[in-house]
């Protein structure tokens, strides 16, 4: 069997008395698109510094293309191509001295595939970095991440602060340049429905701690909301694996982990649940924001739902 | 030199060239005319462009090479690439030495051709240059370390203000220099004050093993830029 591209196993990281990853464990097979959500503070990025050394860990274990990357940092950042969150590059720059400038750090950087990533992404050479867009400038670090031929791309939040066309055009891009010739994406982001149609696995962080991680396809097969009236779900008396509970007058909306087993519990109290299916972005609000008592937001809780 | 090195230093070089021949041609204009005009006697000339050139210029220089940076948000960008932290530092470091180094040469150069075996001899304008070269690399090293984590240019700029008084503050007075203690060679002044080829030789020691320690410093606190982001 293959190595994972990233191999991560019962990960910690405090900052002082501020506890920001507690045991955070997870694998990226290779040549998959790995999304890794979680709402801005759960602790995304500090994992991302820790995958390529920039970041001591406090406690686990981490191997990233099969090296650790507190002994072999260079050599990870030599064969991982990264785009940061809101990287700021010189500004004083023209694209091309940016890219001259770049090219020696990469042994394997190729200056005629540079190239035509410059004109696909249609990047003026001769611009200074700071005169470029905002597209423009996420379009360059995507362009400085895999001109290099990386085996693994290490993505933080590259779409932040970009607007819904240029967001689905740079996920087109990296559709394109990067899932098209089996290269591993770390894709980190906060923005579900942006990453639904690219992700492979999908690890949610909330806190610090993973709370789920499965295949794309998998969750979305096994996370449902059950709608039933308040009369079925007090018969039923609460479903394993509750991620959420929304009650709107008479009917009580349940997310559920897995609709399977909620579905044997509720035919064994002969209720018949309207199951719906839910996309990534709702099952991530259930994992993080869900509440199992029944409130939600100021409503006041339902009788017996608890 | 390697690829890698070039490419920084050219980088470097860049941002700090425009301070290298801002501080060249101020000082060595201001040399030049204050010579030629003799309004005071040469040595307060020599006297005070030292001064310029040795503890205001490289603070000037200091603020630029990595509170700049990281003010920006490209320091980031910078220490991700896969180039060993010292590497960049020393380069920064480096180009900071030639920008402060460059404008005290000029001023020498200009000095010796006006007023050499004027009212001072040539060697001791050099001397009092070489003095200030000696003083403005130990400030800019200490300006550099102890201002690593500033958030902006300014602060570490004000950083450097305050490290360049409690040197001067701490230099020994002119009847002390029969009598030094480890601590008064730890201050990079004392240059001023040293006429004797052995208290020179100790003192050198001190601020290279001084300079080196404040590096492994700089190095260690040069990456927290990070710790704050989640």
């Amino acid at each position: 069997m293959d190595e994972p591209a990233i191999e991560v196993e019962g990960l910690a990281k405090r900052f002082g008395s501020t506890r920001v990853l507690e045991d955070v464990t997870f694998k990226v097979p290779c040549g998959q698109t790995f999304a890794f959500l979680g709402r801005n503070g759960a602790g995304k990025t500090t994992t991302i510094l820790m995958l390529l050394g920039l970041l001591r860990a406090s406690a686990g274990r981490v191997r990233v293309l099969g090296l650790d990357p507190r002994r072999q940092a260079m050599e990870i950042r030599r064969r991982v191509g990264y785009v940061a969150e809101e990287q700021v590059m010189f500004g004083w720059m023209r694209v091309s001295q940016i890219l001259s400038f770049i090219a020696p750090f990469y042994p394997k950087w190729d200056p005629d595939y540079a190239q035509e990533l410059a004109q696909r992404f249609e990047l003026p050479m001769k611009h200074r970095v700071n005169h470029l867009s905002k597209g423009q400038n996420r379009r360059l670090a995507l362009l400085l991440a895999l001109a290099h031929r990386p085996e693994l791309v290490i993505l933080d939040d590259p779409t932040l602060g970009l607007d819904p066309i240029m967001r689905k055009e740079f996920l087109r891009d990296i559709v394109e340049h990067l899932q098209g010739r089996g290269v591993t994406v770390f894709f980190s982001s906060h923005l579900l429905y942006e990453i639904e149609p690219v992700a492979d696995v999908v690890a949610i962080l909330d806190r610090g701690v993973i709370v789920k991680q499965s295949a794309t396809e998998q969750l979305r097969e096994e996370a449902k909301q059950l709608v039933m009236s308040l009369e079925d779900y007090n018969k039923v008396g609460g479903f394993p694996g509750t991620l959420d509970v929304k009650r709107d007058g008479n009917r009580v909306a349940v997310v559920v982990e897995n609709a399977d087993a909620a579905l044997t519990v509720a035919r064994a109290a002969s209720v018949k649940p309207q199951v719906s299916g839910l996309n990534l972005d709702e099952i991530f609000e259930a994992y993080v924001i869900g509440r199992t008592d029944g409130q939600v937001g100021p409503k006041p809780a339902v009788e017996r739902v608890a | 030199m390697g690829k890698l090195v070039r490419s920084l230093l050219w980088k470097e070089w860049r941002e700090q060239r425009w301070k290298l021949a801002f501080g060249s041609v101020t000082l060595a204009a201001f040399t030049g005319v204050g010579l030629q005009a003799r309004l005071v006697p040469d040595e307060y000339i020599v006297l005070l462009t030292s001064f310029v050139g040795g503890w205001l210029l490289p603070v000037f220089v200091a603020m630029g090479l990595v509170a700049a940076e990281r003010g920006e948000g490209s320091l980031h960008t910078l220490l991700a690439l896969p180039a060993r932290p010292w590497v960049v530092l020393a380069v920064k470091l480096l180009v900071g030495a030639a920008a402060c180094l460059a404008p005290l040469a000029a001023s020498a150069g200009i000095a010796c051709l006006l007023a050499g075996g004027r009212e001072m001899h040539v060697p001791v304008i050099v001397a009092r240059h070489a003095a200030s070269a000696m003083i403005a690399m130990c400030v800019l090293v200490w300006t550099v370390s102890l201002s690593i984590r500033q958030p902006t240019e300014a602060r570490a700029g004000l950083m450097g203000a305050a490290i360049v008084l409690v040197i001067v503050l701490g230099i020994p007075g002119s009847g002390r220099t029969e009598r030094l203690y480890f601590v008064d060679y730890l201050n990079p002044g004392l240059v001023m004050r040293l006429m004797d080829s052995l208290q020179l030789g100790t003192y050198l020691l001190t601020q290279i093993a001084l300079a080196a320690f404040l590096f492994w410093l700089a190095l260690l606190r040069l990456p927290r830029h990070v710790s704050s982001r989640i």
